[in-house]
């Protein structure tokens, strides 16, 4: 005779739902107070820290974790028993919230930790009283290291269409990309009625620094620069080496403003910079000149091109190390 | 294409109505996150249909230059998906109020993650508050990021790029939140599934009436 | 002797959830604005005894009701029903003048309360 299902219902209510969530072996969920004191500990948990509940449970998590970002952790625990909103972590910002081994050591050992996404929420009481927070972690190593390897393969499969494009010193674009380039982003601003800038840069006194220094030097100088650079412009700007010494960003959807705040940057950038020698501690810096052009309507590349290097020539007949823009802007 | 649903002026007087509410619960928030004056504006609320999606979705396109996109979906009471956009660059000064380190390796791992973060916070105050207002407790999805500094242009693309619409028409909430000292804009699109739009028509009746 | 209210709000909902919310024993005559232009104009041709002043409005919204007001020197006794529940905003809003903040979704015994503190009912 089959069991009625009501039956199997009131045996397992009386299981109590915790011991099935202690015993459950592929999520692990733990859950901390106010003060990081572990309050559950689960066997996935066990297993994977090799530490048994009894030796976490009333202990500080910090203590048990030594390498865990106290204030990081402590401001999201804070947050989700502020707001009573679930809280997440994802593989793809933060590779795991606790270092485990990885369990595919076999087939996968280059990967040395356990990928994890977790999700927090609030852990009430049954006055429904926050009294601290819930943390399940989910073991998602078998997808994070299926998509880094499609992602590799992806960036290998354009990093070899991309080369023909690149400066093999600084990475930057080339001067071949540069002049396809500046057509496109100029087709496109007019096409949604924006404004363009171009900047065209160098370093100032380059010759002498290879003269001096040396042409390693020269070269790490040059890679430090377009570092910098980069830094500081967004994705939608395009950095190139244009040529020695000399550099061309092309700066869609800025204003005047806009640009010559960029330009300021680049320059600031830089110039702060401090390029060591050698390994004893000398350094030095070195300062770009930068001209700016803004587009107007009905200028061809190779005007827009020129506006910029005339307002270069411009910086560099001021003394360097500054930014001009070519009036008539 | 019949109107599968439609809310009379005075249920979408209420639901302007409980989105500021709602907008309220999530401004105070970011008020506390980023420890600075939240500039509120009046929530629009429309019907739109999908093949006027893009036509709809237009303006953000222009508005600003370089924008982050975060995804964000809710089930279970109310279902939709949340699209959460934020212009203008902040993130310097937001980096160390958020407990992060100056680790300029891992910046653009932690930028990203504190997106997400303040999205959760704000988008899950928001809806949450609209929602009990309405009657409706919701479930949050993890939230995605769709898009990192990318030109305005892409926008549509992000979000809805190279996907079929496989609805009739949404419900959008849109709230804005600014803090003009740090340069930080973040608008909410909070899109509604056509299977809640009975539930929440419901729902407004009942206010109305109370 | 009947007070003169108004209630300012771009919501008519919300301003009949006000309305609503007043204190049935409470002798009252109600004078409602949609927006702040609308509530300038009429603080200009009547002395209302109170006030209830939304924030989030378009083109002038509450803060600027407020310093308004407060320029043109009016004894006005105004309270902030808002949802922008936000600390500034608040400490604001009493730093214009206001006499007290009202958080939304209102609360018929808070508003109650806060009448009395101010000696506008028994």
């Amino acid at each position: 005779m089959v069991e009625p299902v009501s039956d199997t219902v009131s045996l397992l209510s009386a299981m109590e739902f915790p011991d099935i969530v202690q015993g459950m072996s592929t999520v692990g969920i733990f859950a901390v107070d106010r003060r990081m004191n572990v309050l559950l500990w689960n066997r996935f948990m066990e297993v994977h820290s090799q530490l048994r509940a009894e030796s976490v449970l009333g202990r500080n998590l910090l203590d048990c974790f030594p390498e865990l970002n106290g204030p990081w952790i402590q401001r999201k625990i804070k947050g989700v028993m502020v707001l009573r909103n679930h809280s997440f972590t994802s593989w793809r910002e933060r590779s795991y919230l606790l270092k485990f081994p990885n369990v595919r050591s076999i087939t996968s050992g280059h990967a040395d930790f356990m990928y994890q996404d977790c999700s927090f929420w609030p852990l009430k009481d049954i006055t429904g009283q926050v009294r601290g927070v819930c943390v399940s972690i989910h073991d998602v190593t078998e997808m994070a290291l299926t998509q880094k390897l499609l992602e590799h393969a992806t960036d290998e499969a354009l990093s070899l269409e991309e080369s023909s494009q690149r400066d093999s010193l600084t990475g930057l674009f080339n001067r071949g990309f540069f002049d396809e380039q500046i057509s496109h982003e100029m087709a496109r601003v007019r096409r949604y009625e924006w404004e363009m800038a171009l900047i065209m840069l160098d370093v100032d006194h380059f010759k002498q620094v290879n003269d001096t220094y040396g042409h390693p030097v020269g070269d790490k100088v040059l890679q430090v620069v377009s570092t910098k650079m980069i830094q500081q412009l967004r994705t939608s700007d395009t950095l190139c080496r244009y040529g020695g010494e000399e550099f061309s960003v092309i700066l869609p959807h800025v204003n005047r403003e806009k640009a010559l705040q960029v330009a300021e940057r680049l320059r600031q950038a830089v110039a702060s910079e401090e390029i060591s020698i050698d390994d004893h501690g000398h350094t030095f810096s070195v300062s770009i000149s930068i001209g700016l052009a803004l587009l107007q309507e009905g200028m061809s590349p190779g005007k827009l091109i020129e506006c910029a290097d005339k307002a270069l020539y411009q910086a560099k007949d001021k003394g360097r190390n500054r930014v001009e823009l070519y009036q008539g802007s | 294409m019949s109107r599968l649903v439609s809310f009379t002026s005075e249920e979408l007087d209420v639901l302007k109505e409980v989105t500021n509410i709602g907008m309220g619960q999530a401004g105070s928030t970011l008020a506390e996150v980023l420890g600075s004056f939240v500039t509120l504006r009046v929530p629009e609320v429309r019907m739109v249909e999908a093949g006027k999606l893009q036509e709809a979705l237009a303006p953000f396109s222009q508005k600003y230059q370089a924008i982050n996109v975060v995804r964000q979906a809710f089930y279970d009471g109310l279902k939709g998906e949340s699209i959460l956009i934020f212009g203008g660059k902040s993130f310097h000064s937001l980096v160390e109020v958020l407990g992060y380190g100056e680790d300029d390796a891992a910046l653009r791992s932690r930028q990203r993650e504190m997106l997400m973060e303040i999205s959760n916070a704000i988008n899950g105050t928001c809806l949450l508050g609209l929602g009990e207002q309405l009657g409706f407790s919701l479930q949050l999805s993890p939230p995605v990021l769709a898009g990192y500094d990318q030109s305005s242009a892409d926008f549509y693309n992000i979000v809805f790029g190279g996907k079929e619409i496989f609805w009739q028409e949404t419900l959008l909430l849109e709230v804005q939140f600014h803090i003009q000292e740090k340069d930080f804009f973040c608008e909410i699109l909070m899109f509604f599934a056509e299977e809640s739009l009975n539930r929440i028509s419901e729902a407004l009746a009942k206010l109305l009436d109370g | 002797m009947a007070h003169s209210i108004l209630i300012v709000d771009d919501s008519a909902f919300s301003r009949r959830i006000v309305n609503r919310a007043l204190p049935a024993d409470w002798d009252v005559r109600v004078t409602e604005a949609s927006d702040g232009k609308m509530a300038l104009d009429l603080c200009r041709d009547h002395a209302f005894d109170v006030i209830f002043l939304d924030l989030t409005m378009p083109e002038i919204d509450g803060f600027q009701v407020l310093s308004t007001l407060r320029e043109r020197g009016t004894k006005h006794k105004v309270f902030v029903i808002s949802a922008d529940v936000q600390p500034k905003a608040r400490a604001t809003c009493l730093e214009l003048g206001a006499l007290g903040f009202l958080p939304k979704p209102l609360s018929e015994k808070t508003l109650r309360e806060m009448l009395k503190q101010h000696g506008l009912i028994q």
